[in-house]
């Protein structure tokens, strides 16, 4: 018993440890950014990169959430007979929750883990040390431009990924429930006021920094060579996932 | 200890006191390096020669004890103040850690186009001039993954003297290099003396280059510096640690 009460306080203290330590890297971030403007190009290239890894499974993953919400709300719908409703059901569920969630997700399995093996292995091979010799901050350097790339690349992929899942939802809709493309997308542009924008922004912002921020801190903590390059990765996708859940439940709360 | 040669004391280290776990790595270590000169640490495997330059560097805080760095508290300084010292002390890394995306010259020049101290113009000179310095202008274009060990530090050295600091910390400069190499190393930081005039602490456990390069060597031992002399006098002390290193190394050279 008291083993098992040892460990649970262990598993408590990391997590408090962890937390905090990720709470700093944050604020230390967000100082930072009045220097973005100084090296903007390190910035833009972390947001192409961000870009270039997610885009194109973004576009297919958005395009098949769409479709499945589509089949899956319109089956619901009929037996009510209200078919009509569909687009503003796939809207709503698209724009304010699958967009900004699913593609904070892909951002944390794809840049996530790739900004974690990154500082994680400079971290292995003492190159964090020799930025800090060199006088040169490692947060200003290597996590603020990734924070706010990931701030700034999220927001633009989720919107894109959402337009998309839209506009799969709209090849079902067609196909099994003949909606009619007019109306359904007439339905859709009613739906998408000023709120749903902004639930979609606010949650993608969100997501973005807690994509990077986690996966940087894991970074820096990295110790014990490539096992602890790859315990950091996968400790960095994790903790993404869970984070954006819990976060994205808080968010909608406040914002409903 | 002995005597010291006199002068301005660039670093001083104060009953520094280290533990990593149960393991005690540093026991209330004193020392002190003057201006100018190059101080050797030898040790054993394990001693904590990596784990002192580390603190000098001020990349480990002690758990108790004083390090001043050019009269300054290192471990007192934060933020802004903390990174400005640490320009004026660079510190060469056992591997290098060369920037693996960044090729040759722009290792050398990133904490010049980072701190904006010069021009773009002026930077590009300073790289040629510090890279022509440990003679590896030849490989400005390369990546670190395409030039040997040796090389590599020579690099390190390079990237480390663009910010002309007033001292220089190496992390066994000659560690897992061939004899030749490892003796170029050596000339590389016999020249530097000659040139540049740095305060220098050379980790190392290599005897053959400790010998060549020293103003005074310190011998370092379950976590104390338990002596301190010149080379030829080092080589006198009546000290069954030290003469067993010594003659140990003599040995495995012949």
């Amino acid at each position: 018993m008291n083993n098992v009460l040892a460990a649970l306080g262990r598993y408590v203290l990391y997590v408090c440890q962890e937390t905090g330590d990720t709470l700093v890297l944050l604020v230390q971030c967000l100082k930072d950014s009045r220097h973005a403007l100084e090296h903007p190009r390190r910035i833009l290239a972390q947001v192409k990169r961000a870009g270039n890894d997610t885009l194109l499974i973004a576009s297919g993953i958005g395009l098949f959430i769409g479709m499945v919400v589509s089949l899956q709300v319109g089956n619901v719908l009929r037996v009510a007979r209200i078919e009509g409703v569909l687009s503003k059901a796939v809207a709503h569920s698209i724009v304010r929750e699958l967009g900004p969630v699913i593609t904070a997700l892909l951002l944390a399995g794809r840049v996530g883990a790739s900004i974690a093996a990154e500082i994680g292995t400079m971290q292995v091979n003492e190159e964090i040390d020799a930025l800090h010799t060199l006088g040169i901050s490692p947060t200003r350097f290597l996590a603020m431009p990734r924070f706010l790339a990931c701030v700034i690349a999220l927001p633009l992929l989720s919107v894109y990924a959402s337009l998309v899942g839209i506009a799969g939802g709209a090849v079902i809709a067609n196909i099994h429930f003949a909606t009619g493309w007019q109306a359904y997308f007439d339905a859709v542009w009613q739906t998408l006021d000023f709120f749903e924008i902004r639930m979609n922004l606010t949650k993608s912002i969100l997501f973005g920094g807690i994509v990077a921020i986690v996966a940087c801190q894991r970074g820096f903590r990295a110790r014990g060579g490539a096992e602890g390059v790859g315990r950091a990765i996968t400790s960095a996708v994790v903790t993404s996932f869970i984070c954006i859940v819990i976060c994205d439940f808080f968010v909608t709360r406040l914002m409903l | 200890m002995t005597a010291a040669p006199g002068g301005r004391c660039d670093i001083r280290a104060i009953d520094v006191n280290k533990s990593f776990g149960s393991y005690h790595v540093l026991r209330d270590l004193c020392m002190e390096v003057f201006h100018g000169e190059t101080f050797v640490i030898l040790g054993a495997s394990g001693s904590g020669k990596s784990v002192l330059l580390k603190h000098l560097a001020g990349l480990l805080s002690p758990d108790s004890g004083r390090i001043e760095i050019l009269g300054k508290d290192i471990n007192s300084l934060a933020g802004e103040e903390l990174l400005a010292l640490r320009r004026r002390i660079g510190m060469v890394f056992q591997s290098g850690a060369l920037f693996n995306s960044l090729t040759v010259a722009e290792n050398v020049a990133l904490a010049l186009e980072e701190h904006r101290l010069h021009s773009p113009q002026r930077i590009k000179e300073i790289v040629s001039e510090k890279l022509s310095l440990v003679r590896m202008e030849h490989a400005r274009d390369l990546v670190p993954e395409q030039i040997s060990g040796g090389m590599k530090k020579r690099v390190a050295v390079a990237r480390t003297l663009a910010l002309e600091p007033e001292i220089i910390l190496f992390d066994e400069p000659t560690l897992g290099l061939d004899p030749l190499m490892a003796r170029n190393v050596d000339d590389l930081i016999l020249d530097l003396k000659e040139r540049v005039r740095l305060t220098s602490v050379v980790v190392t456990h290599d005897l053959a280059s400790a010998f060549l390069v020293a103003d005074r060597i310190g011998m370092l031992h379950e976590g104390r510096i338990i002596a301190a002399a010149p080379p030829d006098e080092f080589r006198r002390i009546e000290d069954e640690v030290i003469q067993r290193f010594i003659g140990t190394g003599s040995t495995w050279r012949r």
